[in-house]
């Protein structure tokens, strides 16, 4: 089991009995409580392993919470709302990805160098490299602009570093790289220990550092029409849609991470977020491949959306897609999209072993 | 062991190791398993009492790593109420020695 389904299935078993205020206190302890193992060599599942049964435990803790506070227990509390729990855990996950910085897992794997590569980490005299980069940067004033008729692609890979894309409007077809001064580039490159890599040498991109809260900040023109590759291990990928459209192909990988997309109409999204969450709210995508393999994933879906195609897997994790219904963990139809007969909506979600929870259509 | 008598001696365990240093959860609940039967389920209701009386507090910290933990540290009034539980325990204690050490007359 991963955190996020033991955290999901303690929240669920701990609503039963206290407020949700309550618990959410209890989850945000053993969402730390699972961090901080690690730092003694223990692994997610290790620690989970040590918990033992989920009821068991939350019975333990409210038992514990009974003798230490005289807490109120109701004991005939009904089941939550999946939906809405998930919402909240949304909520509480994408607080917690904010404050990325944990180091929880494998380096970003490489990749085989090309002469389009820009790898400023690449090289064996890395800090050498990093100061030129650094010095470059500088003289860059607030936003620095690049022809993207010269980008087919940018891909960004980063490391324990969140990534926040922003569709932007621009009347060129420019990408847009916004800089604060305020930001230092050197000690969060050097203590991140992230790669940057960047396809295309005119398409740079930086990272942005300060109060804690690590990421690499892109504002994507919606005239961009290349590819869009993101991998960003154990981080979280942000792609703030603005309610704009955007044509190009997106691909992001977060492995035991977070993806969160906000109000956008995107081409095609190919999204991988093994042992992490995602969340879709208020999206179109015309074509989506969304794996998460023991996550969970919620889309809400623009109301009206119309053309898609959804291919959803996510083996012993959760889904939930909202304008969608289907009564078992395995679902494979076409149907009519609800305001739009000419076009129909193809779904596939797959989730053995796990829950798959769709509403809004017969 | 019974339950009121070990809330309170993990009273004074808690805040015997906050007093020496600030920790997050799950290295104090390290700190006292090695001393004595502690599980997952112990540290939070307690913690949280502790820190409704505020007896400690806690504050985030981000390590060189980029890791965010979240510690705990004895409050001035925590150092005061670790003072009278330590005088309670000492007077517990020379009772408890001598009952169970038969000094005294049957």
């Amino acid at each position: 089991m991963n955190k996020y389904l033991f955290l999901g299935m303690l929240q669920e078993e701990l609503e039963k009995k206290i407020s949700k205020d309550e618990v959410k206190d209890i989850i945000e302890y053993y969402d730390n409580y699972l961090l901080e193992a690690q730092d003694y060599g223990k692994s997610e599942e290790e620690i989970i392993a040590e918990l033992g049964d989920v009821k068991t435990l939350a019975q333990s803790i409210l038992n514990n919470l009974k003798n230490e506070e005289d807490i109120e227990i109701n004991e005939t509390r009904t089941s939550p709302d999946w939906s809405k729990t998930i919402d909240e855990l949304s909520h509480e996950f994408s607080k917690a990805f904010s404050q990325i910085g944990e180091t929880i897992g494998e380096v970003s794997k490489q990749i085989a160098e090309t002469e389009t590569f820009k790898d400023i980490f690449g090289s064996e005299d890395v800090e050498e490299i990093i100061d030129a980069e650094i010095n470059e940067m500088q003289s860059i004033n607030q936003e620095e602009s690049f022809d993207l008729d010269d980008i087919s692609m940018i891909q960004v890979e980063l490391s324990n570093l969140s990534c926040h894309i922003e569709l932007v409007e621009s009347d060129q077809l420019n990408l847009k790289i916004i800089k604060k001064p305020e930001d230092t580039f050197e000690v969060m490159i050097k203590k991140a220990d992230h790669r940057l890599r960047i396809v295309e040498k005119k398409a740079r991109i930086y990272t942005l550092f300060g109060n804690h809260k690590r990421e690499l900040r892109i504002g994507l023109p919606v005239g961009y029409k290349g590819d869009f590759k993101v991998d960003c291990a154990n981080s979280a990928i942000k792609i703030e849609g603005n309610g704009r459209k955007s044509a190009c192909h997106y691909t992001l990988e977060c492995a035991n991470g977070y993806v969160e997309v906000n109000r956008a109409i995107l081409g095609h999204l190919d999204l991988d977020c093994k042992n992490g969450k995602v969340k879709l709210d208020e999206v179109i995508v015309y074509r989506a491949n969304l794996d998460c393999k023991n996550g969970m994933i919620t889309y809400h879906m623009l109301p009206n959306s119309y053309g898609k195609v959804l291919d959803v897997r996510c083996k012993n994790g959760v889904i939930t897609v909202d304008g969608v219904h289907t009564t078992n963990g395995h679902y494979q139809t076409r149907i009519p999209s609800r305001n739009d007969s000419k076009h129909e909506l193809s779904v596939v979600a797959s989730c053995n072993n796990g829950i798959v929870k769709m509403k809004g259509f017969e | 062991m019974d339950a009121q008598f070990k809330k309170g001696i993990l009273d004074i365990c808690v805040l015997s190791i906050l007093e020496k240093k600030e920790i997050y959860g799950y290295g104090l609940e390290m700190e006292m398993a090695s001393l004595m039967d502690v599980s997952g389920n112990t540290l939070y209701p307690l913690l949280r009492r502790l820190e409704k009386d505020d007896y400690l507090d806690t504050y985030m910290h981000v390590s060189e790593q980029g890791r965010r933990r979240k510690y705990y540290r004895i409050t001035d009034k925590g150092r005061s109420h670790l003072k009278e539980l330590r005088k309670d325990w000492k007077a517990f204690k020379e009772v408890a020695d001598r009952l169970i050490g038969g000094d005294v007359d049957e």
